[in-house]
């Protein structure tokens, strides 16, 4: 219950630091329309019409011929427009012309190996055709492990292995300013580290501290109590700039709303442990939020937050996937316009456990100052 | 005996901070603590609170020992901290009730408690003003309600009264008298002399962490003065009265100035009736008498071969 009450004062006095809570706000805010209002060219997507693929049909191989039936279907014709050609070389010219995208060449010797040959000017429409031939060889490698164990499954379907990375069936896009609405919500969440160095640091500063340790309390109660006060502090900026962007900038936040929510939640936690762990191990209020000042924008522009993730270079691509600020814009997108399940799921396990991670350090550090 | 101190010693590297101290406190007194800054007074009560880990020693508050019952006996003590230990951003009374939820208090007592204090301290008015507003001396009552809200047993109050106006000073010396007379037992630190004399009644000297005298605060002051001083101004003054006080007992010497006597006698011998009863039969008439006996600077200053204030100053 103390835990509690430390939590809701340490909200209250967070949201009541109006200066501190107008800046967090008002940046973002306003950021996220120069941003959006300025990158908005950046935000055209490509085309989704069926991806042009050539096979080559140069040998009457058992591989290649259950291949042509798998392309043949009707749920991959939807995404794969697949055109025989008789040899390699004329293939070769249909990719080098421009009148496919990409070569599919099944080795005369039927050992199993399929070679892709894709153009490079598209990541998305390799990724198509990536996936399509992935799930092929799934598929094919289940039937194959059946028929070791010697038992069939007549149901598998290769298309059942295809993962979903769909493209927003209703023809939403974002625009500018949704992506930008995105970015600047992580960053503002990120600079909830401050708070988070902040809460530690407030009792020395205040010199309330020997209050609470007069008091009959655990240090734990304080420590969570602080903890979740800053957390819910976070969850409240992030509520405002939400309510805010949504209802005047008509910002597209998709109809899962309450994963968005989780979502923010979650960054609120890890800004959370970020900050706490950073003050724990510098110990000194000041630095800390010196080297979280630096670290923040930082971590943003990694993150893709002031340029788009696919106008980056591919080394800047790599070195993002260190940012948090990544991570989170991941979720929000596949959330907002329906991809990768298993990506949300991927990225959100490593914020809660990166988050785990600094607090058992925070903790462990906090132990040993009192010791 | 609600306070109870052994042998205790606290270091910090090589300066030995608290140095193998031994004291009790009795229910219902107000034990002052007196010593210049650095002398170890907060070190003390921090440790003797549970704040510091003690290197060594024996604690025993409400006659339970303070290492096993730390968190019930924690219960029951209420810190008035040297510095203003308040939140800026909350109002007089959210300070108040959020220190009174530390100690599990709720609902209407909690309510009551909060109001009782602040009406105590003088903030009741104030109460939905934020404290950063206040002037220092609000700040200092307010620090003193957040101790008081949940009905100390033994209240803790170390320099109360650094660098406020007179005012504010007036008002908390009151409200500690106030709380004396209703049984309170208080530990008040302070290098203010006239603040110790005016409602201790257990006083210690503690000088580079040791307690190096301790008493009652005229206990004390017998301790150091060796003779009392009378100044008396007249007016008709009749020269043969300062041989008749010279003849008198206990009387070591008798000297005029202008129209002021001055009378050395030897400690404690309360000649003072006769005295007055010469210079009236004499026809002179009293305008002023001072009994100038020693106080506690006066104490400290040969105890220790220093003065509190020049020690507070050069911090």
């Amino acid at each position: 219950m103390k835990t509690l009450y430390i939590a809701y004062y340490t909200t209250l006095r967070n949201v009541r630091d109006y200066r501190n809570l107008t800046s967090m706000l008002a940046l973002p805010i306003v950021l996220m329309l120069i941003l959006g209002s300025a990158l908005a060219g950046t935000f055209q997507i490509e085309s989704i019409d069926p991806v042009k693929v050539v096979l080559v049909n140069e040998n009457e191989g058992e591989l290649l011929q259950n291949l042509k039936e798998f392309l043949q279907q009707e749920n991959i014709k939807e995404i794969v427009d697949t055109e025989t050609v008789e040899d390699l070389d004329q293939g070769m010219v249909k990719i080098k012309n421009g009148e496919a995208f990409a070569l599919v060449h099944v080795e005369r010797d039927n050992e199993g190996k399929i070679h892709v040959y894709k153009r490079n000017e598209s990541m998305f429409r390799g990724s198509v055709v990536q996936n399509v031939l992935d799930s092929f060889v799934q598929s094919a490698n289940a039937e194959y492990a059946y028929l070791i164990l010697g038992s069939v499954d007549g149901n598998i379907t290769p298309y059942e292995s295809i993962r979903e990375e769909t493209i927003n069936p209703d023809g939403k896009r974002p625009k500018g300013l949704d992506y930008y609405a995105i970015t600047m919500l992580i960053m503002t969440m990120m600079y909830g580290t401050t708070y988070g160095a902040s809460s530690m640091a407030e009792e020395q500063f205040y010199r309330t501290e020997i209050r609470l340790k007069s008091a009959p309390l655990h240090s734990y109660e304080v420590f969570v109590g602080k903890v979740a006060g800053t957390i819910l502090t976070l969850v409240f900026d992030a509520s405002i700039i939400f309510i805010f962007t949504k209802y005047v900038y008509d910002v597209n936040w998709g109809d899962n709303i309450l994963f968005i929510m989780f979502t923010c939640f979650t960054l609120a936690v890890l800004a959370t442990s970020i900050g706490v762990a950073s003050f724990m191990l510098i110990g000194d209020e000041n630095k800390t939020q010196v080297l979280l000042s630096i670290l923040i924008p930082v971590l943003t522009f990694l993150g893709g937050g002031y340029i788009p993730f696919q106008s980056m270079s591919s080394a800047m691509k790599k070195l993002s996937l260190l940012s948090p600020n990544y991570l989170g814009l991941r979720i929000m997108l596949n959330t907002i316009y329906e991809g990768s399940q298993v990506q949300i799921r991927n990225y959100m396990a490593i914020l809660w456990t990166a988050s785990l991670f600094l607090f058992i350090i925070s903790a462990l550090r906090g132990r040993r100052g009192l010791a | 005996m609600i306070l109870e101190v052994k042998n205790l010693i606290k270091r910090y590297g090589n300066t030995l901070a608290v140095d193998n101290i031994s004291f009790g406190i009795k229910e219902g007194e107000i034990f002052g603590l007196l010593g210049p800054n650095g002398a170890g007074k907060t070190t003390a009560i921090n440790t003797i609170i549970g704040i510091i880990k003690a290197d060594k020693g024996e604690i025993s508050i409400f006659g339970k020992d303070m290492k096993k019952h730390g968190s019930e006996i924690k219960r029951h003590i209420g810190i008035v901290p040297q510095d203003i230990a308040i939140y800026p951003d909350l109002t007089a009374y959210e300070n108040v009730e959020f220190f009174g939820r530390l100690y599990d208090l709720k609902g209407s007592l909690l309510k009551n408690r909060v109001e009782e204090v602040l009406e105590f301290t003088g903030l009741l008015e104030k109460r939905k003003q934020q404290a950063r507003k206040f002037s220092g001396g609000m700040k200092r009552r307010l620090n003193i309600a957040c101790a008081l809200v949940h009905s100390p047993r033994l209240i803790i109050m170390d320099e109360p009264t650094v660098g406020i106006d007179p005012l504010s000073r007036k008002h908390i010396i009151e409200s500690v008298k106030k709380m004396r007379d209703e049984g309170s037992t208080i530990i008040y630190t302070s290098h203010y002399m006239e603040e110790v004399e005016a409602l201790c009644t257990d006083i210690a000297i503690m000088d580079h962490g040791k307690i190096i005298a301790r008493g009652s605060k005229e206990e004390l002051k017998a301790f150091v003065a060796v003779e009392d001083k009378t100044v008396i101004a007249l007016d008709g003054l009749n020269y043969t009265i300062v041989d008749r006080i010279k003849n008198m007992d206990n009387v070591i010497d008798c000297c005029v100035e202008g129209n002021v006597i001055t009378i050395i006698s030897r400690k404690g011998t309360n000649n003072l009736n006769n005295i007055i009863q010469s210079i009236i039969d004499s026809g002179s008439q009293i305008i002023s008498l001072t009994s100038e006996k020693p106080d506690l600077e006066t104490v400290f200053l040969t105890l220790t071969g220093r003065t509190l204030r020049d020690e507070v100053a050069a911090v």
